[in-house]
């Protein structure tokens, strides 16, 4: 009974298994167990791997409820941790490799690959940064924190106009049929609206910078003007000049 | 108010107007005005940045 408690009270550590246990029902159950043979047989060998990968996961589990309580146990954690990421992939990869055939896209359908990728990817990221654990000390009050300061609400409604736009291109090309060409305009959107997303929150975050004039003489002179990048301006006129005159001779 | 403010959010239009532009021109299959279009959104993207930098600076 203690033992179950000690599972149930894994916490953080958990993360990872529980990602590796759902990339595992998503990608290596199916191939390992399902019956893709010519007259719907099995392939016992590749059963056999991904019964191994998900003990191999269990034995994650086991070492980690066995060493967390002892002292001194950090080192053979890590090497756990470490044995547990390398053999589950590996096993996983082997599991693929012995039974192909189950990963065509006549069985394994997009939605299915799309949610297996995202399972891998949660494993990888739960693997690569655990999550820290909290130490039981007493909490200590220190003075002179500065507290955070309160996000506006005009910047969250103007961040939420511009994650919406960012949104929006994802609408674009969605009725191509070449696959190569779908990639490639989901590529362009994805890049477009993470600097929109960028651009705007230089935007927001100059908004509430401080303005430092060099000297009072300065400050005068340029009182409520703010320098041009000139270069850059004359590129961005140049290069809309240039567009509107092949448009126009074309 | 125009440099700080007005300045600055033009240009941020333009830059998703310029790349909205460069994935429906991509969708279309006209590869050449693709490029044109990302590269006017990367000159205006860079220009929003050096004026927000040197407003605040």
């Amino acid at each position: 009974m203690s033992e179950l408690r000690k599972l149930l009270e894994l916490g953080p550590t958990s993360q990872t298994i529980v990602a590796g246990v759902y990339a595992w029902a998503v990608t290596v159950a199916p191939v390992g167990f399902g019956k893709h043979g010519p007259r719907g047989t099995q392939n016992w060998v590749a059963t056999i791997f991904a019964t191994l990968a998900f003990l191999a996961l269990v034995r994650g589990v086991v070492t980690e409820v066995l060493l967390r309580d002892k002292a001194d146990s950090q080192k053979a954690l890590e090497q756990s941790r470490t044995l547990t990421l390398f053999s589950f992939a590996t096993l996983s990869l082997v599991t693929w490799i012995v039974d192909t055939d189950a990963l065509s896209p006549v069985r394994l359908g997009p939605a299915r690959g799309v949610a297996g990728m995202l399972g891998w990817a949660l494993f990888a990221y739960a693997s690569s940064a655990p999550v820290v654990e909290p130490v039981p000390s007493p909490a200590r009050v220190e003075a002179g924190i500065r507290a955070r300061g309160r996000v506006e609400r005009g910047d969250a409604i103007f961040v939420g106009i511009i994650a919406a736009l960012a949104l929006a291109l994802q609408l674009v090309g969605w009725a191509i049929t070449s696959p190569e060409r779908g990639i490639l305009v989901r590529v362009v959107t994805l890049g477009a609206g993470i600097l929109v997303l960028g651009g705007a929150g230089t935007f927001v975050a100059a908004r509430h910078g401080r303005r430092i004039d060099p000297s009072p003489r300065v400050r005068q002179r340029n009182a409520g003007r703010a320098p041009l990048p000139l270069g850059w301006v004359v590129a961005l006129v140049l290069l809309v000049a240039g567009g509107l005159l092949y448009a126009l001779t074309q | 108010m125009f440099r700080r403010t007005a300045l600055p959010l033009a240009l941020l239009a333009m830059v998703f107007g310029a790349f909205a532009a460069a994935a429906w021109t991509m969708a279309d299959g006209n590869d050449l005005a693709c490029i044109y279009f990302i590269a006017l959104a990367l000159v205006a993207l860079r220009a929003q940045t050096k004026l927000t930098a040197a407003v605040t600076a």
